[in-house]
């Protein structure tokens, strides 16, 4: 195939290390994408329903060893249409 | 845990900078001398983001996502959008920076160390090359579109413990006229059995909207007929984004209903799935 040289351009990206993009669809589906621990106790703290936020505390329990109370009503989804 | 020398293995992986057989594509560009296969990646791979997520399957979480800018595919739905498609962008990757950021990570609870992009094949020569500058690594995960070339699964052998192979068409109409890729099926159910021969493997399938008939099901059936008793990841969090407005049956998200329905199919066929 034909090749084409590399820029030399850097383009630097905003850093969104530290940020989770949360979406609430008109059917009260909530879309997250970058789930932190700190954003799963918060969606634990306010009722979710299903097991996605629970299974997901307690894989972080078992590392840490912190307790924490999930309970259990909107829906949640975890991050999905992830590139790759 | 990853049982050879990363430092070979990038000794190995050096000759794609070359020539770079890779993905599917097949380029062969020399990558050293500046040219541009069809990712637009050069010698160097970039993180745009990492950080340790819980969102994963389960049995992964929490896991510390370095995601790559650069991608084989043009997947018109990706949520990264054009950060997956230009490699050009976010901070070099070299083993100063990741040995930092294998500290942070671990420091908050991460258990693993997963590379997803993007797509992390095409940058396979410049993470093994960071990862034999690094101390005391984590186990590896390896989130991939399974677009590799088998030349490239070999140079993971040992390397990575876990494969995610992201299972996204499950025919090859649906995968050119939404992907731009050709021979996909095939390519990807060859991997997935490289895959599982050298490590755990996790398969996971995004659905999409209109595509339960001609993707999911075709997927679930070829999993439940050659490998039932690997770990099924049902994604039903799909949401527009990209170039997906262009596409009539993307344009939406996935209808409520759908992923129970999925996941009852993929039970009476047998699969284990799991997230």
């Amino acid at each position: 195939m034909t090749a084409r040289r590399v820029s030399r351009q850097q383009v630097r990206a905003d850093d969104e290390s530290t940020v989770s993009d949360i979406r609430i669809g008109t059917d009260g589906r909530v879309h997250v994408f970058g789930t932190s621990r700190e954003i799963l106790e918060a969606l634990a703290a306010i009722g979710v329903r299903g097991d996605a936020v629970r299974l997901r505390l307690n894989g972080a329990v078992a590392m840490t060893g912190d307790d924490h109370s999930p309970s259990s009503a909107p829906a949640t989804r975890t991050p999905d249409n992830q590139p790759s | 845990m990853s049982s050879v020398s990363t430092v070979a293995r990038a000794a190995q992986a050096a000759d794609h900078d070359r020539q770079c057989l890779l993905c599917e594509h097949r380029c062969g560009v020399n990558r050293s001398a500046g040219e541009l296969g069809r990712c637009k990646a050069g010698t160097e791979a970039r993180v745009f983001r990492h950080r340790v997520e819980h969102g994963e399957e389960p049995q992964l979480v929490p896991s510390h996502l370095f995601y790559l800018s650069g991608c084989d595919l043009r997947c018109a739905f990706c949520i990264a959008e054009e950060k997956a498609f230009d490699p050009r962008i976010g901070t070099l990757l070299d083993a100063p920076f990741l040995q930092q950021a294998i500290v942070w990570g671990r420091e908050r609870g991460a258990r693993n160390l997963q590379w997803v992009g993007g797509e992390p094949t095409i940058h396979i020569p410049a993470i093994l090359r960071a990862l034999s500058g690094c101390r005391d690594t984590p186990p590896i995960v390896w989130k991939s579109d399974f677009h590799a070339t088998p030349e490239a699964l070999e140079l993971l052998r040992g390397v990575v413990d876990i494969h995610v192979a992201d299972f996204k068409f499950g025919n090859d109409a649906c995968a050119e006229r939404i992907a731009g890729v050709p021979r996909y099926v095939e390519i990807v159910e060859r991997n997935l059995f490289l895959a599982r021969e050298s490590a755990d493997l996790i398969v996971r399938h995004l659905l999409l909207p209109g595509h339960f008939e001609c993707c999911f099901l075709p997927v679930a059936r070829w999993l439940a007929e050659y490998l039932p008793e690997i770990p099924f990841s049902i994604r039903d969090g799909y949401l527009p984004r990209w170039q997906a407005r262009h596409h009539t049956d993307l344009a939406a998200p996935l209808p409520a209903d759908i992923g129970p329905l999925a996941r009852r199919e993929a039970a009476m066929l047998g699969l284990n799935v799991v997230g």
